[in-house]
C-alpha cells in the first residue's frame, strides 16, 4: 500500500505505510555502523548514510556494488517499507552524483 | 698407495654408505602424530622392522628412516607381545580413519577410547601406557573390523580387568557392557560477522546454543564480529552445551584464505570424525557481476575471500570434506560448485539471496541429532528441509539445494557439451532462451537459472543438461518457484567489462587481487562459448 503523504523522519518511524521516497546518501555497502538496524530482508542488504533518515538499509544491494560503490554518493528513488518496525527502502532507481 | 690401503679405504667407504650409522648415512627423521583424541603410549613401527617408537602425551612420535615413503604399523601392548591396531602410509597426522577406512575408523576410534574406559568420548588424552590386552586376535583390530568379525578383548587398564566387545551386527562397541560413543560428525562453521551481519551472527549463535549435543556430534564455530575479535565456540561432549571456549587473541582476518585453512586444519586434527562438514557463514556473491565473487567479507581488514581462495584454502588444508554448505546468498552457481566438488561429497547452497537470519540452526541440528546414521547427502537434505520449514510460510522466495559431487561433474560435462555445440547459427536460439530464462533477482541480470535456460533450447545437449539438473538421486531441491533447477550460471545479456576476469584461467589482476582466476573457467567451455556469443 502506498500513502500519499510527505515523508518526514518522524513519520517514517511511526507509519506502517509503504511510500515512494527520493533521497540522497552515501552508500556504505556492507560496512554499516552498529547503530544502523538491519531489517534482515536479505543477507545482501546494504546501507546508506543520509541526512533525511540517518542510516537506513536498502533491500539487497540496491543495484549497486557493496564493495566497489562503497563510499560514493547517489540519489535513490524507491519504496519505503518496514519489517518488524525496522524501516528499509526497496530501490527502484539509483543515480550517481557527479 | 699400496693396494691393501685402497681395499681398506673402499671397505670403510662401503661401511659408512650402507645406513649403519648416523648423520650422512641417508637417514631422515619423520615426525608424526596419531590422533583419536591424543593417544599416548601407542607403539609405532616401520612395517616389518623393529624400528619403533612410542607416542607421547600429544600423540607425537619420531622415527629415523631411509625414506619418508614408509608404511607404519600401530600396536597396543599385550602380555607377551603386541596387538596390531592397523597400518597406514606415513603422513604427518594419522587417525583411525587412515587405519581402517571411513566406517571402520569410526569403530576403531571407539575401540581406542574403550581401552581407557571412555564411553562418551570425553577424554582428550587416551593413555595406553597402562593398558595390557590379555587376549589376542588372529589379525589386526582394523582387519577384524573391516572383515565384519565380532570380537571380544580382555584387557587391564590401570590393573583393573575389563572387557571390550565389538558386535559386528550392530556395529557397536561395548566396554564392560556399556556402549562406547565417538564423533560421527564434526561440523565446522566459519562465522564471519565482521561486517553488517553481526546481529544475525548473535541470533545464529543463540540457535546453536539452544541445542543439546550428543557426544557423536561436535560443532566448532570460529566467529568474528565488527565490535570485537570474536572467538571459538564448541559443543561440549559431557554437558552437551554449546559455549564460548576461547576469545580470539587478535582480530582474525576472515577474508584471508590462511585463516580458513588454519581453522579447517586445526579442528579436523583435534577432533577427527567419520564425517566432516564445513559451513561458510557470511555474505556470498557467487558469480554475480560486476561484484566480487567472494564467500567472506571482513570489513575490519577490508579483505575478501574470493572463490579461488576458498578453493585454495580447502585444497591446501589437505582435508577431505563430506559436506560444504553456504549459509550465504547466491552461492548455488555451477561456477562455485565445480570449483569445490573435488573436495567434498555434497554441497548445499541457495541460488537466491537468503533472508538475514539465514539457516535455522536449531532445526538443522535437531534433524541431524534425530538421525545419527545420516550420511552426508542425507544431512544435506536435512538442511534443505529445515530451510523450507523456516521460510515456506513467509513472503520470501526461497531455493535451497543439496547436490552430490558426482552430479556436479555430470552437469559440468553436459554444460561443456552444450557450450561446444554453440556456433553463430545458434545465436538467436541461445539469445531467446537466455532472455526468457529466470533471472536471479538482484544480480543485474548477470545470473540466470541454468535448468530454465537449458529447457528453452531445442537441442539434444540442452535436454541432456536439463535432465542432469532434474536428477533426483543426485540433487535435492526445495523452492517455492516454478521452473527453476536451483543452480545458476553467469550469463549477462551483453559482455560486461569484467568478462576477462570471469574467463581468466591463470592468475591475473582483478578486483584488487593480483592472483585472481576463475577455477570454473579452467574446466569449462562455457566462458569460451560466452566469448563467441558476445562476438557474434
Amino acid at each position: 500500500m502506498r500513502c500519499l503523504i510527505v515523508i518526514t523522519a518522524i513519520s517514517l518511524m511511526f507509519s506502517a505505510c509503504s511510500r515512494e521516497v527520493v533521497f540522497e546518501g552515501k552508500y556504505l555497502g556492507w560496512k554499516c555502523p552498529k547503530t544502523c538496524v538491519h531489517p534482515g530482508i536479505t543477507r545482501s542488504d546494504a546501507c546508506v548514510e543520509t541526512k533525511k533518515f540517518g542510516c537506513i538499509y536498502l533491500k539487497g544491494t540496491g543495484n549497486l556494488d557493496p564493495i566497489l560503490d562503497s563510499g560514493k554518493r547517489f540519489i535513490f528513488k524507491g519504496i519505503l517499507k518496514r519489517k518488524n518496525n525496522v524501516p528499509y527502502v526497496e530501490v527502484l532507481e539509483v543515480r550517481k552524483l557527479e | 698407495m699400496p693396494f691393501y690401503a685402497v681395499i681398506v679405504l673402499l671397505a670403510i667407504f662401503t661401511l659408512f654408505s650402507c645406513g649403519g650409522g648416523g648423520g650422512g648415512s641417508g637417514l631422515t627423521t619423520i615426525s608424526g602424530k596419531f590422533v583419536a583424541s591424543y593417544v599416548k603410549g601407542l607403539r609405532v613401527c616401520v612395517k616389518g622392522t623393529n624400528n619403533c617408537a612410542f607416542t607421547n602425551q600429544n600423540g607425537e612420535y619420531s622415527l629415523s628412516v631411509n625414506t619418508s615413503s614408509v608404511v607404519l604399523e600401530f600396536f597396543v601392548r599385550t602380555q607377551s607381545s603386541w596387538l596390531k591396531l592397523g597400518e597406514s602410509s606415513y603422513k604427518p597426522v594419522i587417525t583411525p580413519f587412515d587405519l581402517a577406512g571411513r566406517n571402520g575408523g569410526f569403530t576403531l576410534a571407539k575401540v581406542i577410547h574403550a581401552l581407557n574406559n571412555d564411553t562418551n568420548n570425553s577424554l582428550s588424552l587416551i593413555d595406553l601406557t597402562n593398558v595390557v590386552v590379555t587376549t589376542n586376535l588372529s589379525s589386526s583390530i582394523s582387519d577384524e573390523i573391516s572383515n565384519n568379525n565380532t570380537f571380544s578383548l580382555n584387557f587391564t587398564y590401570n590393573d583393573v580387568p575389563m572387557n571390550l566387545l565389538f558386535n559386528a551386527t550392530s556395529g557397536k562397541v561395548f566396554v564392560n557392557g556399556q556402549e562406547v560413543g565417538y564423533r560421527k560428525w564434526l561440523i565446522l562453521i566459519y562465522m564471519n560477522g565482521d561486517n553488517d551481519l553481526q546481529s544475525f551472527l548473535s541470533q545464529d549463535l543463540s540457535e546453536l546454543s539452544s541445542v543439546t549435543y550428543p557426544a557423536w556430534l561436535k560443532v566448532v564455530a570460529l566467529t568474528d564480529n565488527a565490535s570485537g575479535t570474536g572467538g571459538v565456540y564448541e559443543s561440549d561432549e559431557i554437558t552437551g552445551s554449546f559455549r564460548l571456549v576461547s576469545v580470539n587473541s587478535q582480530e582474525p582476518n576472515m577474508g584471508n584464505y590462511q585463516t580458513l585453512k588454519s581453522f579447517i586444519q586445526t579442528y579436523t586434527l583435534r577432533y577427527p570424525a567419520q564425517y566432516t562438514a564445513l559451513i561458510m557463514w557470511n555474505h556470498g556473491d557467487g558469480w554475480r557481476s560486476p561484484r566480487t565473487r567472494m564467500a567472506s567479507f571482513d570489513s575490519s581488514q577490508n579483505d575478501y575471500l574470493f572463490t579461488y581462495e576458498l578453493k585454495k584454502a580447502i585444497e591446501e588444508s589437505g582435508v577431505n570434506l563430506d559436506l560444504i554448505g553456504f549459509d550465504e546468498c547466491f552461492m548455488a552457481g555451477i561456477e562455485v560448485f565445480s570449483a569445490l566438488a573435488n573436495f567434498t561429497q555434497v554441497l548445499v547452497a541457495s541460488e537466491l539471496e537468503e533472508p538475514g537470519n539465514g539457516w535455522d540452526y536449531s532445526r538443522v541440528m535437531a534433524k541431524l541429532i534425530q538421525n545419527q546414521n545420516a550420511e552426508p547427502f542425507e544431512f544435506g537434505k536435512y538442511i534443505v528441509d529445515a530451510y523450507e520449514e523456516t521460510y515456506a510460510s513467509s513472503d520470501t522466495d526461497y531455493t535451497m539445494l543439496a547436490i552430490k559431487k558426482e552430479q556436479v561433474n555430470t552437469i559440468l560435462s553436459r554444460l561443456n557439451a552444450l557450450s561446444q555445440r554453440y556456433d553463430s547459427g545458434l545465436k538467436s536460439q541461445f539469445q531467446s532462451a537466455r532472455n526468457n530464462s529466470f533471472e536471479i533477482p538482484n544480480t543485474d541480470g548477470a545470473l540466470i537459472d541454468l535448468k530454465d535456460f537449458a529447457s528453452r533450447l531445442s537441442l539434444q545437449e540442452g535436454q541432456e543438461l536439463e535432465e542432469a539438473i532434474l536428477n533426483s538421486t543426485g540433487i535435492y531441491l526445495k523452492t517455492n518457484l516454478t521452473g527453476v533447477g536451483g543452480i545458476s550460471v553467469y550469463f549477462p545479456q551483453n559482455r560486461l567489462s569484467d568478462f576477462s576476469c570471469y574467463s581468466s584461467e591463470t592468475p591475473a589482476s582483478c578486483f584488487g587481487a593480483s592472483d585472481y582466476y576463475n577455477p570454473f573457467a579452467v574446466v569449462s567451455s562455457w566462458d569460451e562459448m560466452l566469448d563467441s556469443y558476445y562476438s557474434d
